[in-house]
This record gives structure tokens, sequence and C-alpha cells, in this order.
């Protein structure tokens, strides 16, 4: 399997990653080597396999829909680790343009 | 002996009969921790004052007649572990500054067992690697050996030990990242069954196989550790309830006349370094000696669960890493004005090469068209896997491998080859990928450590540790220690 510049850019802006021309020349390579090697997958006969999704979870659990309080401590260091704030909310850049 | 040098068992005996405190103990690692950190890069974070803190509560607690196995023990974590009111890094620059809101389930437990945390440890960005060099922080180095890596993803954590920084450390194990750096810096890592000790607090990598474990000095610390790290938690659905062994008690009525331990016969076939090859070996007739079957067994996907797992994983990091968006924690977004913009600058910014390389590798096998060729079938890929060892136990108590192919390795010399770097995982991900109860025990530790890894049936930790403590008659140079 190889990449062209375009698939790396492509795959990249659905990651939200922005690359330099030396990171799609190293990426091209070094995908291209990862995906040859797990493509032997393909040799693999799972025609009678389930997928494993999960390992030890055969229920759904479930648990009250209801606020647990943080202590003050918690709250401050939570909110502080927001980059940009405005009245104790997070802000963030819009998101529709009018 | 120095303090810092003891066992927790050693150490816990001490501190119940009053000869020494937690204080004397914690300071013994503090001072050690002082004067070769540098040298080592094992820890990104030293909370002297927290652990003095935390060091004079255990010993009141002492004091009033309390006694535990952890109480007044001084540990490290790996920095991928969130410690409330402690930057938690995950060795990433995304994360340089963050600092945890709250406590890990893990951490929590340790805690009121009355564990003293001594700071944080270095690892691969978001622990993705095998050798600690991945880290935006530099890589950690190896206490045997400086030219060499100290194995990863945990390697501030096994380095840590093995440089008797502290009396255990916590790691986190995905598809080795515990026991691969325990095996290269000569100390014993546990990675338990998937569920049954907590992720939560744990910065994710790949969900569906990520596991908190230990590592420690010998295999009984590791069942002293487990014993409190283990359990049902409500923030975790994945954990199981189910009632916790002793796991000291179990391992006194081992006898190695009624064990048979199956080797893959795929390892023949597989490049092995001699003095590994040496010292699995001699394991072998040591375990024949003493009363134990060894018999060869078939592991066919042995050869398939590398691929499986690098496909399964990339793809399970490229959901979790998408929460790196730089809005609610992470690096600033830079002041851009438009969303997209700003999610871009700031990862762009934010994650290493590995960290990329990982996202685009798993966006790729994510995206429309491709995801039934790759995540879909490699994750039929590891039913097969399960289905292999649900085989493979019912003729062998235990599997036995060695846990890396070669002695820990040279700076620099598998970062040029990504895939090189993978294959460090060979004999890893396949327990992982099962979820099964997996631990690394030093063989021998010159000229280099290596070691052995065995694998049990689910949630059977009570006998796998029953297994790697009475192994440790076999293993050489107890007590070679690392000169610093």
């Amino acid at each position: 399997m190889s990449f062209s510049a375009a698939d790396i850019k492509h795959i990249a802006h659905l990651a939200r990653l922005t690359l330099t021309e030396q990171e799609i020349k190293q990426y091209r390579r070094e995908i291209s080597g990862i995906v040859s090697y797990v493509d032997k997958l393909a040799s693999v006969n799972v025609n009678k396999e389930e997928a494993t999704v999960n390992l030890n979870m055969a229920d759904n659990l479930l648990r009250s829909d209801i606020v647990v309080e943080w202590d003050k401590i918690e709250k401050e260091n939570a909110l502080a680790s927001a980059p940009r704030q405005k009245n104790r909310l997070v802000a963030v850049p819009r998101i529709f343009e009018l | 002996m120095k303090l810092n040098e003891l066992t927790i068992k050693q150490a816990a005996f001490k501190l119940a009969t009053k000869e020494i405190t937690s204080l004397q103990l914690t300071k013994a690692c503090l001072e050690t921790i002082k004067r070769h950190n540098k040298s080592l890069n094992v820890c990104l974070l030293v909370d002297e004052a927290g652990a003095l803190k935390a060091a004079k509560l255990a010993d009141e607690r002492l004091n009033k007649g309390e006694r535990g196995a952890l109480l007044g023990i001084p540990f490290l974590a790996k920095d991928n572990i969130m410690t409330k009111g402690l930057k938690t890094t995950a060795a990433s620059k995304m994360l340089a500054n963050y600092i945890a809101p709250y406590d890990a389930t893990v951490i929590k437990n340790l805690k009121k067992a009355g564990a003293v945390l001594l700071g944080k440890t270095n690892l691969d960005e978001f622990a993705h690697g095998a050798s600690t060099e991945y880290s935006a922080f530099g890589a950690t180095k190896n206490p045997w050996d400086k030219k060499r890596v100290p194995g990863g993803s945990s390697g501030g954590s096994a380095a840590a030990v093995a440089a008797n920084f502290c009396l255990f450390a916590l790691g986190t194990d995905t598809g080795g990242s515990v026991r691969h750096p325990a095996s290269f810096c000569g100390v014993v890592g546990l990675k338990p069954s998937y569920g049954l000790s907590s992720r939560f607090g744990l910065i994710a990598m790949t969900s569906s196989t990520d596991v908190p474990g230990c590592l420690t000095k010998t295999a009984e610390d590791a069942s002293l550790v487990l014993q409190v790290m283990a359990g049902a938690d409500k923030n975790d659905a994945t954990t199981i309830t189910q009632a916790i062994p002793d796991y000291n008690q179990v391992a006194k009525n081992f006898s190695w006349k009624n064990i048979t331990i199956g080797v893959p016969k795929e390892i023949d076939s597989l490049a092995v370094a001699p003095n590994v090859k040496k010292a699995f070996l001699k394991m072998k007739e040591d375990v024949k000696s003493a009363g134990g079957k060894i018999i060869k067994i078939d592991l066919p996907s042995l050869d398939f669960a590398l691929a499986a797992y690098y496909i399964i994983t990339p793809c399970e990091i490229s959901s979790n890493l998408a929460r790196f968006d730089g809005l609610r924690f992470g690096l600033p977004n830079l002041k851009n004005k438009k969303l997209a913009n700003a999610y871009e600058a700031v990862r762009e910014a934010g994650f290493g090469a590995e960290v990329k390389r990982r996202i685009i590798l798993g966006t790729y096998c994510l995206s429309a068209g491709y995801y039934e060729a790759y995540y879909l079938r490699a994750q039929k890929v590891r039913t097969k896997i399960i289905n292999d060892f649900k085989k493979a136990f019912k003729v062998c108590d235990f599997i036995m491998t060695p846990t890396t192919p070669t002695s820990a390795f040279t700076f620099g010399a598998k970062t040029k080859d990504p895939l090189k770097m993978y294959l460090e995982d060979y004999f890893l991900v396949p327990a992982s990928l099962a979820g099964l109860p997996a631990i690394s025990m030093p063989l021998a530790k010159k000229p280099l450590p290596c070691a052995v890894q065995f694998i049990a049936p689910m949630m059977k930790e009570d006998k796998l540790l029953a297994l790697a403590r009475a192994s440790e008659e076999f293993s050489l140079d107890h007590d070679t220690k690392p000169t610093l």
C-alpha cells in the first residue's frame, strides 16, 4: 500500500492536523510501511468470527443521572485548565458565523 | 542497606515494628531522587512537600496502631495517571501545564491505604512507544547503562524502581508498556487482567486494552500493590465485580508438581538474542527440575497479533486524542478566531511525531471505506486470538515467553523506523488483546537485564503471582545493582 502526498494531507485534515512538507514526506513513507505490515491480516480467515468489541461487558451498566458535586479545589482546577474563560465559563471560538 | 533499597515487604515490617518511620523512608527516597534524577531523567515532577506531609500522616496512623502493607510506603506514578492538584502531562507539550483536578481511582486507593506519592515519572508521549524516547521532555536513561533506553512506555517508572527512587511505581500497560520496561530495567512488571483495576483517571490511549499496572522489586511486592489497586469502580463500567482473593495467602499453597507451562512453538523460529535465549532455556530446565511440566503449545495467532494491535491501537488513539482541541484543557488556542484553525494550531503545536503518526494511521483505518477492512477485521482477529488462548489453557496452566527478544537497545537504534519499534511488543500484545494477566520477571541482570513473561487465564492473578514468586528462586544476579 502506498500513500500519495494528497492522501496524507486528506487524512491529516480529517484528524485536524496540519503537517509541514517534510512531515508529509516522512509520513508517506512510514504510513505506507506500517500499512503494508498490518495488511497481513487480509490473509487471516475471519469468516466465522464475531468482532470482539469489549472484553468483559455483557450488559450495559447504568447509573442514576444525578449531579455529583466536586469539591472546591477540583472545580477551580478544572476551570483553570481552560485556556479562555468568561464569567466562570469556558470560552470557545465562535462555531457559527453570523 | 539504604532504606530506599528495601522491598515493600521489608519496609512494612520495619514500619510495623517501629524500627523506622515513613518520614525516614520517604526522605531516603527523596534524597536519592535529588542525587540522580538529573542524570537519569526519571521524574517529571517531585512533590517533596506533599510527600513529607503524607509520610507524617502515615506515621501518625502507624503510631495509633494501624497496620497495612502499603501504609507509609513511598511510590511514584507514571505521568499519564491523574494526581489531584499536581501536574499530569502524559509527557506531552499538549498538557505541559495541565493540573489534574482529581485523583485516578488507583491513586485514590493507594492514598487511602497510606502509600506516599513522591512524584510523577517520564513516559513516551501519551504512552505511545517502547523506549521513552518519544517523551516531549527528553528520554529517560536506563540505570544499568546510561547509553541505553529503559524501555517503554512506562520507562520512567521501571527505571525509578531499578534505581531505588521509590519502593514501587505505577505504570500503565496497553500493549506491553509495563512489562517491556520491566524487562529492560531488571524489575518485576505486572499487567493485571482488563477490568480488574479501574482505568478511571488514566489518560486514555487504547480504551479496550489499557490497564493500570505496577513495577516492583519482587513478585510478592506486586501482590501487595495489586491487593490495593484491584476492585470494581462505578466510574469504570468495564471493571468486574468479583471477590478479590488474598493474593499473599494463595501463594503459600504453590507447588511446581501441579504446574504445566506451555511454551508457544512459534517462538523457536523467532530471532531472540543469545543472552535472552540462554536465560530462557535455563528457566525452562529449572522448572522441570523442580517438578513442573513444560510443554510445547500452538499459538498460531502470535504471528498476526501485532498487526491486529497496530490497527486497533491507532484507531482508538485517533478517537481518544480527538479530545485535545485546546478548548477545555491543553495548550491555549493561540488567538485563532476560527474554530477549525484553532484546533489545527493547537494540535500542531502540542503533539509530537509518534502521536501524529498514530493519529494519522488510526484516522485512515477508521475512515469511510476502510473501517471494515481494518478495524472490524482486526476486532475479529482479536476474537481468534482470545480463542487461541482458551484452547491453549485447556492443556496448560500458564504460558511462558521471553518478555522482549533482546536486552535494552541504545538510544536512536529504533526511532528511525517506527515498525522496528512496534516489533518490540511482539510477545506482549497477545495478552493485551485478550485482556489476560501477565507478569515480567527478571531472569538475569548481567551483562544487561533480560526477562521472562508468564501469562495466565483471565482473572487468575492469584495463581500467576504464586508462580512468579516461585520462579524468583531460579533467576540470577539477585544482588546485582546498577551503579548510578
